[in-house]
């Protein structure tokens, strides 16, 4: 392991009795606890951390924070993670990590080959030639994958918990920079519930790497009192490592969470509702466009100062600043205060604030004014830097250095703001964007609303946080508003782009997707003006860093190339999220089973214990398809089942069915408007099959309803469309005929039901001492009797899904399996044969039963399914009825639902295959297939055009494998005249 | 190992009646049951008795009595409402009743439920029916120690149970 | 995740309501008294206000009623009403 060659022997918030070693690209190396990846590589003089994304340029680290563009590594080992962002990632000890986009390795890269061939690679290369020959699009794509991208997404799932979270807080402050944490205090001292977030491990924002004073104290003493005290507000809630991510409507913020409080927590998403927001994120340093301004070495101003203040870490030895403003300065100054040395400062302003340009000298640093850098010497590493003229006239002069600061201006952090739905507005002062007019209840402070100095930073907090307070209703006005030294203004001079001394030259924009100034130019000639084209023809501000550093230098490109303002070309959309979230935090803690809130019956165990093999059927249940004997195929099963309800006896889980309690005085009007038949002569006691349609003719379900007593029902809907009955019912109830007394209950859960079906059911409810005679003349088809069943209160119904002899039984919930326990045992010497889903779809397709969703979908009407007989002649308005008046009117062929009966006796059709006619016409459709072992032969129901009336004729079934034929037949294939039913 | 501080219980039937109608059915209900239905919606009030009217909205109340009395009540209620519009139904299994407690309960909590349940303003004795964990849920904040009811549907229980153990655990 | 009033409950997040429609599309009262065309168009023209409307949405996850909300689409902007949907 080497010294860390690059580490000041003292200063900094390390802690230098904490050592840490880890690994990057395979070497081992050392850092301290308080260190980022990013500043311990520093500290290692590690310059090139990675390749960029298209040409394969060694880069190296250009900022210390969040909008970092070249820094992204994998990080390795169990928590094996993409594109990390280096400046953000603390140290720890063992640290895996490695660069991305380096094949195969760093230093040595196949893909830099692309860096000589760049004129092949303009903007919209892979429009303009993977587009032919087109069927070459795998081949290529093959290759662009292995060339380009990011990081690999990890092969093992993820060990680690992520978690979600909701919150409240009157007061939601995002950055404990000066700006947030006034506006954290002044909140939190009103008594207000107040959340503050940050992306740092420690809060106190660019404070922590600046040498400034507040109170005529060092800002860092400031920073812990604040701290100390905005801790210990029972209220307060403060967050560290947690960027927020996304504002929605009405003030719901996400909020990442990285390092939780409980160290088995990877992270936490905070979904956070805020009755107020303050945004205090900052500013970000905006690069200069120049040539070769991607070299390692090329560093933020900012982000120089703060490796070397915050973590004694020192970038290079010889440094050469360039900058438009008066803001960086300072830097210039701690940077040859902490042991680099400072070449030069190379200013484009001809006269910048004459007290900066005294202070600077007096440190014995050259300032160049009316210059500029033009060119940057070196490609692994900065070796000199160009330096000409602004206006480009005269000799061009060389320093030596391996450090350039640059310094374009400052950009305030205004995406959450811009996610609210406000629209920034430019100043020209300041030549970027700041926020616009507020849409939501949120407000910039500080540095993010274009105010830079500390002074204004601390007011606007202060002022800001009580103000967001006293809307909540809480009232402390602030007392004691620190002081500090006054700064001169910033005043940059816009420079969007330093003119390229070479054709072949090229400057960067957009660091992170390569794009260069270039490439904005030839989309403008290619007639891209608008700036959201320009930003998708190009990819610039596409990349993992969403353009944080690029935007506006490529705004201002482009407003320079057409002659109009940055403001005139106005921004791109900001969208979420601000920094990367992974997929782990987007899934929370709630992955596997819990992804679905599967509901259960009480049989629902007993299935899982007996080979029922259970799937999704609808309704957030998961019921046995069939249920398989030890060394049974499903085909063997559900022929067994389906035989067993036909010759002997079923016994079938019917309690995902909905059941809605239907009560009031205006019951029976209800009914009659929303099912096609009338309810008024049904007695107190029976139970009849409703037919309901949507208003637009289709059958929306159907299903058994009671009349409990004189103004009772409860209601049976299809278990998948229970929900959407309820609603429909509901809607019709709230908003169309709130004057019918009548009130809706669901009351699914309250009761399971089990049917026994099958022509020996009768001797099953003998057996079962049930207390009622169940013979064919005491207990009729449709009848609901009220009986015990071995001591279980029970409400029996002879209704049948099946079309043989059933009996459904109704209990509470708890009793469900007792009686289902007790039925099996009373139907043993009958041999009495559970039934799955898959069963119960075949019975039924054998008695052409149907199905909505299947042959009722969402063509076919009344008519068309074979049920025109539920639609009265006399009967005033119901739901549906004006649209199967209108069906009638409609002539033309429809699809009406037939029978099939294949040719081949042993081929079953697929749901979905097409009939066809003789001219290879496409006719018709099947619905459903199966293998029928009560016919001994495949059976099919189909949608055919004109289906009635080719009853006998012959069709051609079109699969994928190959052509059939088929019969057409009626559809009901056992006992149509229903006689088994009704015995 | 151990994760949140909580512990979770899955408790015993009770009787429920879901009770619905307007100020007539309410006054005839508030005067047989000696409780005042509230009118303002996740709103409960507990009777000496020990049972407990949830208000759903001004005019739906869930009553939640001792399993085994929900049947003579219904009865009663039904005759002191008679000719008056109103809807009494039984729906003692539609509910099962689950019990969070332990210092860490809102920790848990907050992890699947998007009302605010800060204690500022979900004190003890608060109620509210909202989702938790993908599904309808009635929360009780029954005391400070602190303990919280959660009523959901009873095809959903064992999904909860399986929720609040996953958001519990330390994994 | 908007944030909708609810009149009974207070502000709850948008995943507890079901949409329910806008309010200006009402069931017509006498369906047999329209021609084909304009009971078509009836059901299959349904209104997509661009900009302010007022809406029905059925507070499922909550108190089970259904309440009015007016909701600008362009934006997502929410004003209260604290009006049940029960037609007058």
């Amino acid at each position: 392991m080497s010294k860390q060659a690059f580490r000041a022997n003292s200063g900094g918030r390390i802690d230098r009795d904490r050592p840490l070693t880890f690994t990057f690209n395979g070497k081992r190396f050392g850092g301290y606890a308080g260190d980022t990846l990013a500043s311990a590589l520093i500290a290692n003089g590690v310059s090139i951390v990675g390749r960029s994304f298209k040409y394969h340029r060694p880069r190296g680290i250009m900022s210390a924070g969040a909008e970092e563009t070249n820094a992204f590594v994998q990080l390795l080992g169990n928590d094996e993670e993409p594109n990390v962002l280096a400046t953000t990632l603390p140290l720890y000890e063992g640290l895996k990590a490695r660069s991305v986009n380096a094949w195969p390795s760093v230093h040595f890269d196949l893909g830099g080959m692309t860096n000589f061939l760049h004129r092949f690679f303009p903007a919209g290369f892979y429009y303009k030639t993977f587009m032919w020959p087109r069927d070459h699009w795998d081949w290529y794509g093959r290759i662009i994958r292995r060339v380009a991208g990011w990081g690999t997404a990890p092969k093992k799932s993820a060990r680690n918990r992520y978690e979600h979270r909701f919150h409240h807080c009157d007061v939601m402050v995002v950055g404990a920079g000066p700006a947030g944490l006034s506006a954290a205090l002044a909140a939190g001292r009103s008594g207000a519930r107040v959340l503050l977030v940050d992306n740092q491990p420690e809060a106190g924002g660019y404070l922590l790497g600046g040498s400034t004073e507040i109170n005529s104290q060092p800002a860092l003493s400031w920073i812990s009192e604040v701290v100390a005290e905005i801790d210990a507000l029972p209220d307060v809630v403060r967050l560290k490592e947690t960027s927020a991510t996304g504002y929605y409507d009405q003030n719901f913020i996400t909020a990442l969470e990285r390092r939780p409080d409980k160290s088995w927590v990877k992270e936490r998403l905070w979904k956070v509702r805020a009755r107020q927001v303050i945004l205090a994120t900052g500013a970000i340093e905006r690069p200069i466009t120049f040539a070769d301004n991607d070299r390692p070495g090329v560093m933020l101003a900012s982000a120089a100062s703060h490796y070397c203040l915050r973590y004694g870490a020192r970038p290079g030895r010889d440094a050469v600043l360039f900058t438009n403003n008066n803001g960086s300065y300072k830097h210039a100054i701690e940077l040859k205060d902490n042991g680099i040395n400072v070449a030069a400062v190379v200013d484009l302003r001809p006269e910048p604030d004459a007290g900066l340009v005294a202070a600077v000298t007096a440190k014995g640093i050259d300032v160049l004014l009316a210059s500029q850098v033009s060119k940057v010497i070196g490609v692994r590493r900065v070796s000199a830097v160009e330096i000409s003229a602004s206006n480009d006239a005269g000799e061009r002069r060389r320093i030596a250095c391996d450090l350039l600061l640059v310094s374009g201006g400052w950009n305030p952090t205004i995406h959450l703001h811009s996610q609210s739905g406000a629209r920034p507005a430019y100043d020209a002062d300041l030549a970027t964007f700041i926020p616009g007019t507020s849409v939501q209840n949120e407000v910039s402070v500080g540095a993010c609303r274009g105010q830079f100095a500390l002074s204004t930073c601390l007011s606007d907090g202060l002022t800001a946080g009580y103000a967001a307070a006293k809307a909540c209703g809480f009232d402390a006005e602030p007392k004691n508003r620190p002081t500090c030294t006054a700064e001169p203004s910033i005043s940059p001079m816009p420079i969007w782009e330093v003119p390229l001394p070479k054709k072949s030259s090229r400057a960067f924009l957009d660091f992170n997707n390569d794009v260069t100034s270039k490439d904005i130019r030839l989309a403008e000639r290619e007639g891209y003006r608008s700036i959201e084209l320009v930003k998708r023809y190009t990819t610039a501000g596409m990349g993992i860093d969403q353009g944080k550093t690029g935007n506006v230098n490529i705004i201002g490109l482009m407003a320079q190339i057409t002659s109009t303002t940055p403001g005139a070309v106005g921004t791109t959309t900001y969208r979420p999220a601000y920094s990367p979230v992974s997929f782990g935090a987007m899934a929370g803690a709630d992955s596997g089973d819990l992804i679905i809130p599967w509901r259960r019956t009480p049989i629902t165990d007993w299935f899982i214990d007996n080979g029922g093999h259970l799937d999704e059927t609808g309704a957030l249940f998961r019921r046995p398809l069939f249920i398989a004997k030890s060394g049974e195929t499903a085909n063997d099963a559900i022929n067994r089942e389906a035989l067993a309800v036909r010759n002997g006896a079923g016994i079938y889980d019917g309690t995902p069915l909905g059941k809605i309690s239907i009560k009031g005085a205006d019951a029976v009007t209800f009914l009659d408007r929303v099912y096609t038949n009338s309810w008024g002569k049904l007695p107190v006691g029976r139970c009849k099959f409703g037919y309901m349609l949507h208003d637009d003719g289709r059958l929306l379900d159907d299903g058994v309803t009671f009349r409990l007593s004189e103004d009772h029902y409860l209601m049976s809907t299809g278990s998948g469309v229970a929900s959407v009955v309820h609603k429909h019912l509901e809607k019709l109830l709230h908003c169309d005929w709130p004057d019918l007394d009548v009130y809706l209950t669901p009351v699914s859960d309250q009761w399971a039901v089990i049917c026994v079906c099958g022509p020996l059911a009768r001797d099953v409810m003998r057996a079962a001492a049930t207390s009622i005679d169940v013979s064919p003349d005491a207990f009729k088809f449709l009848d609901t009797k009220y009986c015990q069943i071995a001591n279980i209160d029970a409400r029996v119904s002879r209704v049948t899904y099946t079309g043989e002899l059933s009996f459904e039984i109704v209990v509470a919930t708890r009793h469900g399996r007792e009686l289902w326990d007790t039925l099996l045992a009373a139907g043993r010497d009958f041999d009495i044969t559970p039934v799955g889903s898959d069963t119960s779809m075949l019975l039924r397709t054998e008695k052409a039963f149907i199905a909505a969703g299947l042959e009722g979908d969402g063509y076919a009407n009344i008519y068309d399914v074979g049920m025109g007989w539920v639609v009265p002649k006399n009967k005033g308005d119901f739901i549906g009825k004006r649209s199967t008046t209108r069906d009638l009117n409609r002539g033309g062929s429809r699809p009406e639902v037939v029978g099939l009966l294949p040719e081949d006796d042993s081929f079953v059709p697929p749901k979905g295959t097409p009939l066809i006619d003789a001219d290879q016409n496409m006719i018709g459709m099947v619905t459903i297939g199966f293998h029928s072992p009560n016919l001994k032969r495949s059976i099919a129901l189909a949608q055919l055009s004109d289906g009635r009336s080719r009853l006998g004729e012959t069709v051609t079934l079109f699969t994928k494998e190959k052509t059939a034929s088929a019969k057409v037949c009626g559809p009901v294939f056992i006992d149509p005249d229903g006689l088994k039913m009704r015995d | 190992m151990a994760g949140y501080d909580v512990s979770i219980e899955a408790l015993a039937n009770c009787g429920f009646l879901d009770l619905r109608g307007g100020d007539d059915a309410r006054q005839a209900c508030s005067e047989y049951l000696d409780i005042v239905l509230p009118t303002c919606a996740n709103k409960l009030v507990t009777a000496a008795n020990g049972r407990i009217a949830f208000c759903i909205s001004s005019n739906h109340w869930l009553l939640q009595v001792a399993d085994g009395d929900q049947m003579d009540i219904l009865q009663s209620l039904e005759r002191s409402s008679a000719g008056v519009s109103h809807s009494f139904v039984d729906v003692s299994d539609l509910y099962s009743r689950i019990q969070l407690s332990g210092s860490e309960s809102r920790d848990v909590l907050a992890q699947g439920v998007s009302i605010d349940i800060h204690p500022r303003v979900f004190p003890p004795g608060s109620t509210a029916r909202t989702g938790m964990a993908k599904t309808t849920t009635q929360i009780h904040y029954v005391n400070e120690s602190p303990t919280y009811g959660i009523l959901v549907f009873s095809s959903f229980r064992q999904h909860m149970l399986d929720w609040l153990a996953m958001a519990a655990a330390k994994s | 995740m908007i944030f909708i009033h609810c009149p009974h409950c207070g502000d709850r997040n948008e995943d507890e309501f079901a949409y329910g429609g806008d309010v200006e599309h009402r069931r017509p009262d006498d369906p047999d008294a329209m021609s084909d065309a304009q009971w078509c168009e009836y059901i299959y023209c349904v209104p997509n206000t661009k900009g302010w409307a007022k809406e029905h949405w059925w507070h499922v996850r909550g108190c089970s009623r259904w309440i009015l909300v007016e909701r600008n689409s362009i934006n997502n902007e929410l004003r209260r009403t604290d009006e049940d949907s029960d037609r007058e």
